[in-house]
């Protein structure tokens, strides 16, 4: 494991039954950097994390977290997570929850008002817990995560059920947390929000890391947006022109070409006489790239 | 596991479902030997019932050299509470989900483990000397009502009557609280612990009468071990009705058949905690 490397798992792999739930997943996560962990539900992400904590353990391959096997206590002191839902304990206030973790993660308990205050639950503190909505769960979840100062944060789906000033915050305060050094392994559905934050992404698919790297590599270049009358026309003078690069989306063709060739493009859809009235490049967002990767993709896995 | 017990006792202190537990415990013998033994008394002697013991007989149970034989002749209600609290402890981690939580945050699993049932004795540690000491207020009263002259139980009867309590909340706690952990369930763990205590070793007692295997079994349950322990404190009297001697043997065999089973229990509870998948 190197020096930077915070996780690394060589052929993880974790079965129930005879259904595979996450299959030889090899991936490093590096110190300082957030890792956006994407996939639909049951892709294996959350079976992943709670491999990294220790609460599960795999079938098959091995992981080190921050140097040492996932549930040593050395590294688990040094790990904030939310794993799924966070789960505390109903009769006891959002404090005195925080408490609890603080005791059992052997820090001082003036954590947890700093932790309180990170997460805007301050005022809702000494309420119990099985008065909260579900934001404030999630949030005081995130709170439990940042009692012990921690190296890394595990985070799953941390803007579940966030309003949309909630999911703000938690992008800003992930934003904050990887300024100070911290590295953070985050599942979440919010694709722009991911796209905004995280310094490399692997996808998931049905157990699988089927793709992996920074935002732009998965992004790939930008592609040539062709709007055009008459469409179908355009549509085969491109075709004949980029053979397999033109994709039709609604009333416009993407073409997946640089954006060099704009000008040839322009040139031969005009002598076949056909009425260009926009071509522009335009970059994929990681929402399509999420999409197109999972295409036909429907059976959760685990 | 000192981290452990420290969020246990946090847990445990502010749990609502404890204190009712713990309440339940404190008035139990004060309600069912005391309150009830004397109004029993009182009817006796206003002749409202008859009674086959003498009226001396029945309130000399309710003095205070007797209070240790009150105190144990609840051992059924003990074993019924020490396995509600121990299969509560373990088994709501489970219902709640908090385990993943507690598990994440840094202490091993078995110092978890062994933090809960740390707690849970400490408990118990201060719920026994506050029972006899309420067990001990009521006595002094009904003394005090019926003007006879305080007699304190002999000095070794309170810690060994202590002791013996300990040991009848402490073998269905840690019952309860294995059961729980192998079956993750709080509600299973109490209905299996109740079944096994209170019907099956219950059908071999009254089988084990006619079968010499089933009478050596009998001798090596639980149970029947927790209910003999109670009864070598002292014979039946009128108002305390303390269970009968049920497995043959001598103190020493009764004290360590319970402790071999809490130690048996607290193991195999370990092993099934070490390996779960936590979900």
């Amino acid at each position: 494991m190197e020096a930077d490397t915070v996780v690394e798992t060589n052929g993880l792999t974790k079965c129930y039954g005879e259904r595979l739930a996450v299959e030889n997943l090899t991936l490093n996560v590096c110190r300082g950097e957030v890792y956006g962990f994407l996939g639909l539900n049951g892709s294996g992400k959350t079976t992943t994390m709670r491999m990294l904590l220790g609460l599960i353990r795999p079938t098959a391959g091995t992981a080190l977290v921050l140097g040492k096997l996932p549930g040593t206590p050395s590294a688990l002191r040094k790990i904030g997570s939310l794993v799924e839902s966070p789960t505390f304990y109903p009769y006891l206030s959002g404090y005195d929850n925080l408490r609890v973790i603080a005791r059992l993660a052997g820090v001082r308990e003036a954590q947890v008002a700093k932790a309180l205050d990170q997460v805007d639950l301050t005022a809702r503190a000494r309420d119990a817990f099985q008065t909260y909505s579900l934001g404030m769960k999630q949030r005081l979840g995130v709170a439990a995560a940042l009692v012990k100062n921690a190296e890394l944060l595990i985070l799953d789906e941390p803007t579940n059920g966030l309003d949309p000033q909630g999911t703000l915050d938690m992008a800003r305060l992930i934003t904050s947390l990887r300024a100070e050094g911290r590295t953070v392994f985050l599942s979440s559905h919010q694709l722009e929000e991911v796209e905004q934050m995280a310094d490399r992404v692997g996808v998931m698919r049905a157990g699988q890391l089927i793709a992996e790297g920074t935002v732009a590599e998965l992004c790939g270049r930008p592609r040539l947006l062709v709007q055009a009358k008459p469409f179908e026309q355009a549509q085969r003078v491109l075709e004949s022109a980029e053979p397999g690069g033109v994709t039709v989306r609604e009333d416009v063709l993407l073409v997946d070409v640089s954006p060099g060739r704009a000008a040839t493009l322009n040139r031969e859809l005009t002598l076949a006489g056909i009425e260009v009235d926009a071509l522009r490049p335009v970059e994929r967002s990681l929402q399509e790239v999420f999409f197109a990767l999972n295409e036909g993709e429907a059976a959760p896995r685990g | 596991m000192a981290d452990a017990l420290r969020a246990e006792m946090l847990k445990l202190y502010k749990r609502p479902a404890m204190r009712v537990l713990v309440g339940l415990a404190l008035v139990d013998t004060v309600f069912f030997v005391y309150f009830l033994g004397y109004g029993y008394y009182l009817q006796v002697r206003s002749g409202v019932v008859t009674s086959t013991a003498s009226l001396p007989m029945i309130l000399g149970g309710l003095l205070t050299n007797q209070v240790v034989r009150a105190v144990l002749s609840q051992s059924g209600d003990f074993v019924t509470i020490g396995l509600i609290l121990g299969a509560l402890v373990a088994g709501s981690e489970y219902g709640w989900g908090t385990l993943k939580t507690e598990l994440a945050q840094g202490p091993s699993r078995l110092g978890v483990y062994l933090g809960q049932l740390l707690a849970l004795a400490t408990l118990l540690i201060i719920l026994i000397p506050a029972l006899f000491f309420l067990a001990l207020a009521a006595s002094v009263i009904v003394g005090a009502l019926q003007h006879t002259p305080l007699t304190w139980p002999q000095g070794w009867q309170i810690p060994a009557g202590m002791a013996a309590a300990f040991l009848f909340l402490a073998m269905p706690s840690a019952l309860g609280f294995m059961l729980t952990t192998m079956l993750r369930s709080s509600a299973l763990g109490i209905g299996a612990g109740m079944a096994w205590l209170f019907v099956i070793e219950q059908a071999l007692q009254i089988f084990g009468y006619g079968a010499p295997v089933l009478t050596t079994i009998v001798n090596w349950l639980p149970r029947a071990n927790a209910d003999s322990l109670a009864a070598s404190f002292g014979q039946w009297s009128a108002s305390i009705e303390v269970p009968p001697k049920i497995a043959h043997g001598s103190v020493a065999h009764f004290v360590a058949v319970l402790i071999a089973y809490i130690i048996a229990f607290v193991a195999i509870g370990a092993l099934a905690f070490r390996r779960h998948d936590v979900v």
